[in-house]
Formats: structure tokens, sequence, C-alpha cells
């Protein structure tokens, strides 16, 4: 257990990805009870779209921001034109998550037809390795947890501080009395698909960075994402960003101490023992119904 | 009256035997042409590993096609996309076997959706010829209709085992994926390295297949400070697991086996990768032999999207080795025919992969691999064709 510390740190930066997606997946959650299964290759066709981007002389600066605007994007028409119209009540939440499910596989194949199969890459922001605690990390890993960690605190400010985001609460809390209220429920939906997809544009950006450009990108994040959610919790924000590092540490820590073969049947072990005793996770409401 | 008979029976016979076909030729094949069918995965992650192999032979005959064919006649491969599932590897079986009447399935990729196909392909003798894939159950005992040249992992796993042995690696760790078949394959390392060192030490470390965060394993390897690293697992893992290693300073040889030489695993992994040793089925794409020459122009001739690459070289030279058994086979060219084309093949030189040798007894072609190393940012031999089961 030397290498303790090292091995944790290693798995805080690999769960800020995990937290970026997660907290992705919980914001459109709640703004419109939809669990998008899609947002992996939302996020994805945005870095394939920065990369032709910076292939054509664009700084990966910016292409980061056109990752963030193009899954963005992505989800605030998906949201207008297949989940809108589905209506509300419990069919059509099991409808638009098949439509999710749907539409991940139709811009994953889109994604192989318009670009092919072969991976490609990105160049690091900022290329070189800082020891921290003594492993050593690739700045672009540490500088992809700072952006995670200052995009969750500029979500935590603008849902607790701004009056879009406490209406977006509001909204959250109860669709029937906001619209009361004169809160516009579609315009609220639209800015959570943006806010949602456009952190998992920035998580698929900074694997990319780390990995390749491959359609397969977010596949094996975004499983471990959704288990950050269910351990933090579906309907908590700071939940799910908890959830995301956690699940990174936990991941690491069965990968270095346990098995290597076996890191993700460990996680999920503790993840189904703490579900046991909070089914809603560390920091889920628990769902009360009058019947 | 009676001659006048036995004349005009005479006459009747005689234009029979006129009017008859000169040959009878198997599926697939007419005057002009000779069908061959093929499968791959052109869809789906494994596309990345489909398309190039596709690329390779849709070059081959193209080439060979501009030159005038076999014999006066054409080649045409019909190839389907089985996206690497089993059953759509049947049904590709089925429509080419029953509805396109090919002579043979050729090159196809895919070691799991291929077997699946065999009792189909069997039933019918339907020749599986070239495939772009293997394992050791195809070949030992040998089968009547299979036939190929790709020097199996298991053999190559074997071969860089010796390989790091004779660089003179006495801690060896075998990192590889945890399934069982990438495990079969590794259990090959070991025997490879004690083959030259006999007090050798390997330890096998199983990693879950898909992994991405390769940090704790690194971590691990650290403690361990092996010489050697040997990797059997995926291109993009063994890319993710060298970075780690780079990254904590881990001081050692890194070795892997064929299905990751490729021009992607350098453009991937950069410097992480420099200094990299594998074997490999093919002479490096970027060779000066005439052949590999000869690829690179038929390549950008006829599958002008691809860019060189082990892959397509790979099935250029398999697709070669298809060519020259239906020369041997003569006429006329049914799959018995082909089959005999096949079983005598006696060193028969690609100039790419190894020489190629087919018997009843024998119907894997070749069990050579070619030592290759990553060089100043490109793949470069570091010795000749070796035999893998050897002790070379």
């Amino acid at each position: 257990m030397h290498d303790l510390l090292p091995v944790i740190a290693a798995g805080i930066v690999s769960g800020s990805a995990y937290a970026l997606l997660a907290l992705g997946i919980v914001i459109i959650f709640r703004s419109t009870d939809t669990v998008n299964f899609a947002i992996g290759d939302m996020a994805t066709l945005g870095v394939y779209i920065a990369v032709t981007a910076i292939g054509f002389g664009v700084p990966v600066a910016g292409g980061l921001l056109i990752a963030i605007v193009v899954a963005g994007g992505t989800g605030v028409l998906t949201e207008r034109f297949l989940i809108r119209p589905l209506g509300a009540g419990h069919k059509s939440l099991f409808i638009a998550l098949v439509v999710t499910i749907g539409l991940g596989l139709v811009i994953h194949a889109a994604l192989g037809a318009i670009w092919g199969h072969r991976p490609t890459t990105i160049p690091a922001i900022i290329p070189g390795t800082a020891s921290v605690f003594g492993v050593a990390l690739t700045w672009n890993k540490i500088v992809a947890t700072g952006i995670a960690l200052a995009a969750m605190a500029l979500v935590a400010w603008f849902f607790r501080f701004t009056p879009m985001g406490v209406a977006m609460r509001a909204s959250a809390e109860d669709h029937f009395a906001a619209r009361i209220v004169g809160i516009n429920p579609g315009r609220i939906a639209a800015i959570a698909w943006f806010l949602g997809c456009g952190l998992a544009a920035i998580a698929a950006f900074f694997l990319a960075m780390d990995t390749s450009v491959n359609a397969n990108l977010t596949l094996a994040a975004l499983f471990r994402a959704f288990a950050g959610v269910f351990l933090g919790g579906l309907t908590s924000m700071p939940g799910a960003a908890i959830g995301g590092f956690a699940i990174g540490i936990l991941d690491n820590l069965a990968g270095r101490y346990l098995s290597a073969n076996y890191r993700d049947t460990i996680v999920f072990a503790v993840i189904v023992a703490v579900l046991f005793v909070r089914p809603s996770g560390f920091l889920g409401a628990g769902r009360k119904e009058r019947v | 009256m009676k001659h006048l008979q036995y004349g005009l029976a005479a006459l009747v016979l005689t234009a029979n035997l006129a009017m008859a076909p000169a040959r009878a030729d198997g599926p697939g094949v007419t005057a002009d042409t000779i069908t061959l069918g093929s499968w791959s995965a052109l869809t789906g992650p494994f596309a990345v590993y489909g398309v190039p192999g596709v690329a390779g032979q849709t070059a081959f005959y193209g080439k060979l096609n501009a030159e005038g064919g076999i014999n006066g006649r054409k080649i045409r491969v019909i190839t389907e996309d089985h996206a690497y599932n089993p059953q759509q590897a049947v049904a590709a079986a089925r429509k080419l076997v029953n509805r396109d009447k090919v002579l043979a399935i050729q090159g196809a990729y895919g070691t799991g959706p291929s077997a699946a196909a065999f009792p189909y392909l069997q039933q019918e003798g339907a020749p599986f010829v070239m495939p772009y894939a293997g394992a050791l159950d195809w070949y030992e005992p040998p089968r009547p209709l299979i036939v190929g040249a790709q020097t199996l992992l298991d053999y190559q796993a074997r071969a860089v085992g010796r390989w790091a042995g004779k660089d003179g690696h006495k801690n060896v760790a075998v990192v590889h994926a945890a399934v069982a078949a990438y495990e079969k394959v590794a259990s090959n390392v070991g025997p490879g390295v004690k083959s030259a060192i006999p007090d050798a030490t390997v330890t096998m470390v199983p990693v879950k297949l898909g992994t991405t965060d390769y940090a704790p394993i690194a971590l691990e390897l650290a403690g361990k400070t092996p010489d050697a690293v040997v990797f059997i697992g995926t291109m993009q893992e063994l890319v993710a697991l060298a970075k780690e290693l780079k990254q904590q300073k881990v001081k050692t040889s890194l070795y892997t086996y064929g299905g990751n030489v490729a021009n992607d695993l350098i453009t991937l992994g950069g410097e992480a990768v420099e200094g990299l040793r594998s074997v490999s089925l093919t002479l490096p794409v970027n060779s000066d032999a005439p052949a590999v020459a000869a690829y690179r122009e038929a390549l950008a001739k006829f599958a002008p999207n691809e860019k060189p690459d082990y892959g397509s070289l790979l099935t250029y030279a398999l697709a070669m080795v298809t060519a020259e058994a239906i020369r041997n086979a003569g006429e006329p060219l049914t799959r018995e025919s082909l089959m005999t084309g096949f079983n005598t093949l006696k060193d028969f030189d690609t100039g790419i992969i190894g020489k190629v040798t087919v018997t009843p007894e024998r119907h894997l072609g070749t069990t050579e691999v070619i030592p290759v190393e990553i060089k100043g940012g490109q793949w470069a031999t570091a010795g000749t064709f070796v035999d893998a089961l050897s002790n070379w």
C-alpha cells in the first residue's frame, strides 16, 4: 500500500471524466425526466467535428469550444424534435429512453460511415507530465480535472444563484407549478440538454486527447459514469459528480490492489452494497408517492 | 436401311459430343469469370481491421484483373458485412454459397464469426481458404476444406516470448486481456521465453478486456520491475499501457505480437511505443521489396481510400496465394481441383509473408514470422523470416 496516494490521485483524474458525464446525465434527467443514453455519442460527434476543424487550422482550445457547441446543439435539437413531442407521463419516459438508445446507435454508425473506423489523435493542450503524490500525470489529465472541477463549480453557481438556474430547479421539482408561475419549460429543457451534452463533450474531448478519437470513445467512461450517477443519486447533481470521482478512485484501487481483471466487478459490487443500504444513492432524494 | 440408321445414330452422337461442354467447371466459374465470396467487419468496432483487410484483396484482384486475370478469367469477389457477429457470418455464408454460387470463401475476416459458418460450409462442400483469421483447431487436425497462411497467434506469442528470452530478459511480465482467446494465446509466451532462458520468471498479468485506464497496471508493473513486458491484447490498450509505462518511468522493454503491428500504433502511441518489438506476419509496408512496392501501387489504384498498412498488406499476400492455387488447379476449375491446387503449393513465395507450403497433412501454409521494431517512428525489420515454432 506504499503507493496508495498515487493510486488515489490517478483515480481522481480518471474520475473527472466520469463525473462530468454523470453530471450531464443528471442535469438532463432532472429537467426532462429523460435518461439520455445517447449523451456519449453526441459528445463523440462533437469531438469528431472539432477534430475536423482542428485539421483546418483551428487551435485545440477552439476545438474544445466547437465540441461543446456541437454536442450541446445536438442535445437541444434532440430534445426539441425527438423528446418533447413524446409528451409527459410514465409511458413517454420509457419511449424517450428507447429513442435515446436508438439515436446513439444512429450517431455511432454515422461516425464510422463519415469519418471511417481508424482512430486518430488530438494534440495535447499542454504536453508533458507532472508528479502528483508520486504519480506522474499528464498535464492533459490535470487540466481536464481542473476544467471538470471548474465546470462543476460553475454549474453549481448557475443553479443556485442565477434566476435561470433557480427556474430550472423549480421546473425539476414540479413542471406544472413552474408553468403556473411563468417559467417556460421548453426553454428550461433546451438549456438543460445543452448544458448536459456540453459537459459530456468536455469529458469526451479530454478522453480523446489521452487515448484516441474513435467511435467508441465514451463507451467505457459512460458505463462508469452511470455507475457514478446511481452511486451519488440520480436526482442529485453534487451526488453525481462525487459519484463519478468515487468510481474513478474505486476503480483504480481495485485495479491496483485487488485485480486488474475484476476491477469492474469489484466496483459494481461496492455500488450494489451501497444501493442496498441507500437505494437512492448517497445524496439522491428518496421518491415518495401518495397512493 | 440399317446402315442409314447406324449412320444417323453416329451423327447424333458426334453432334452431342461436339455440343457438350468441354469441361465441367465448379460453382462460380464461367468462361470469363471466377466468383469468390468473402466476409468481413465493414461496420462496428472491428471495422478498423475489416475494412483494410477487404482493401488488400481488392487491390490484389484489381491488379490481377488488369493484367488479364487467370487463364483469361477475371476474378470477382463478393464481400458481405458481418459486423463481427457470428450469426451475420452464417447468413453471409448462406447467401454467398446458396444464392451467389461462389467457388470458395476467400480472405474472410474474423475468427469467431468465421468458425460459426463452418458447419454450413462443410455441409455444402464450400472451401474456406486463406482467411484473415485463424485458430489452432482449424488446422490441427487438418480439415479438408480449410486452408490458410496466417501464422497463428499462439505461434506468434511463442516467437515473441523467445525473442524476449534471447534478448536476455529473465523476468518477464505478460500483460494480457483476460478473456479465453487472449489467455490461450498469452500462455504461449512463457514457453517461448523459457526456450531461450529455462530459469526465467514469467508472470501473467490479466487485465480486463477494454481497459482504458492503465495507471494502476503501470503502477503494479513499476513494483514488479520486470525486464520485459509482453502485451497480448488490442492495439488501443497497448497504446494506453505504453503511455502509462513511459509516464510512470518504468524502465522495461515492451514486446507484442502481429495483431498490433500497424501504423496506427505509431500514430497513437508516438514516443511511448518507440523501441517496441514485435513479430510480424509481413514485411514492413514501407519495404523496398518489389512485391511490397507493387502492393502500394495497386492499393493506390484500386483501393485509394486506404493508406498502406499491415492488414491490407497481409490480405493482399493471402489473395496472391489463392490466385496461385487457382493457377495450380488447372482445368476444369472445381472446388475439388481448387483444393488440389492449394495442396500442391510448395515454398510459394509472395515476397511479403513467409513461404507457403501446403500438403494434405498440413493446411496451415506457413508458421513463419519476421521480427520488427519501431525505430525513428517507423516499423523496421530486425531480422529475416523465422519459423515461429523453431528455436530460431
